[in-house]
């Protein structure tokens, strides 16, 4: 297993990183179009370990969308290739809306149309994902033994709670204020 | 000397980006329109370009440094705001890694999964409520040819996103 595993280079996370930065119109499309990429294209991690990768990413602070390539950087060739890679994901954007600050035309119907499919259809990826990522509540420490009954229903309706509490307008820090003590009181105090 | 003004805006910007840049719009608007490097007009037009390119929607720092000071306050921008946050992911990584297998870590990753699904299914969801908005029919028709062909077929994301913006283009036509 460890043997057979592709390792990816510099250059190939370069790439990866260039095509995302190109393509992933609509924020929502990216942890998809990087899970694609990772996991189901070339296998160099898998989708436990992707689960993991994004937990951190997301927690640890810094802006959530270029976490996760620079973590996964990070795991996958080393902290040089990860800053790097960041440089790849951010400039093709970047240089577009240089090119595009001249002449605006983000208004015009023909180009909305298509943008805004794209941002839907992103969407509908990353609920798919979260719909696939839910099995990986009842993950423990240990691969074997999956958690009980009980851990699983108190973990399914802390996302629920989580979830509306954030659709109801609660602000970002409240939310976390009191979701990372419950979290952590429930896991390691029950 | 106004590069380097632009520099420190986006740098001590950038260290509380929490959560992307929706977060530091108003003190980012308030910092660069104050001290005279753009207009409010400028500032919301760049931040309309930076929701449509592709990336992350910082792109619009960059967007600004140029308007600003050409290339050089491009870059400026650029390595202002993604420097900071970038130095403290990357020790918090450095941290995380190397105590990960611990045991009491790996749990404390796995207790925090819930948090972190229900953030992001809060998002897709009103996320979705405001890409709907005005289109609702075309939004549901266009949700279920592109979830439809998610499970049924092996198409990648990226071939789904190019099926939405075909999708919406094409209802947006029939429905005038």
């Amino acid at each position: 297993m460890i043997a057979t595993r592709p390792v990816p280079t510099t250059a190939d996370w370069l790439r990866v990183n260039l095509a995302i930065g190109t393509l992933s119109f609509g924020s929502a499309s990216r942890i998809v179009l990087y899970e694609d990429a990772v996991v189901r294209d070339r296998g160099w991690l898998d989708p436990d370990e992707f689960a993991e990768v994004l937990t951190v990413a997301q927690l640890l602070p810094g802006p959530n969308l270029v976490n996760l390539s620079a973590y996964l950087g990070y795991r996958l060739v080393g902290p040089v290739g990860s800053v790097l890679g960041i440089v790849c994901l951010c400039l093709p954007g970047s240089l577009l809306a240089v090119a595009l600050s001249g002449v605006l035309a983000v208004e015009r119907p023909w180009v909305q149309a298509p943008l805004r499919g794209m941002a839907v259809a992103g969407i509908v990826l990353l609920l798919l994902f979260l719909w696939r990522r839910l099995p990986g509540l009842a993950s423990t420490p240990d691969p074997a033994t999956p958690a009980p009954a009980r851990v699983r229903l108190v973990r399914g309706v802390l996302l629920a709670a989580v979830g509306t509490a954030v659709l109801l307008g609660a602000s970002l820090f409240a939310v976390l204020g009191v979701s990372i003590p419950v979290a952590l009181f429930l896991e390691f105090v029950l | 000397m106004r590069l380097l003004g632009l520099f420190w805006i986006f740098f001590r910007v950038g260290l509380v980006s929490f959560g992307g840049v929706f977060s530091v719009l108003p003190e980012l608007q308030r910092a660069l329109v104050d001290e005279g490097y753009i207009t409010p007009q400028g500032f919301i037009q760049a931040f309309v370009l930076g929701q449509v390119v592709p990336g992350p929607n910082m792109a619009m720092c960059t967007a600004i440094g140029w308007h600003v000071a050409g290339p050089a306050g491009a870059l400026a921008a650029f390595v202002g705001i993604y420097s900071g946050p970038v130095a403290m992911m990357g020790a918090a990584f450095a941290a995380y890694n190397r105590w990960r297998d611990i045991t009491w870590v790996r749990r404390l990753e796995l207790a925090m999964r819930p948090v972190v699904l229900g953030l992001l299914g809060a998002s897709a969801i009103s996320l979705m409520w405001t890409a709907a908005n005005g289109q609702r029919l075309l939004a549901i028709g266009v949700s279920f040819v592109v979830g439809f062909l998610a499970v049924k077929t092996r198409l990648g994301a990226l071939a789904l996103l190019f099926v939405g913006a075909a999708a919406w283009s094409a209802g947006q036509l029939l429905l005038g």
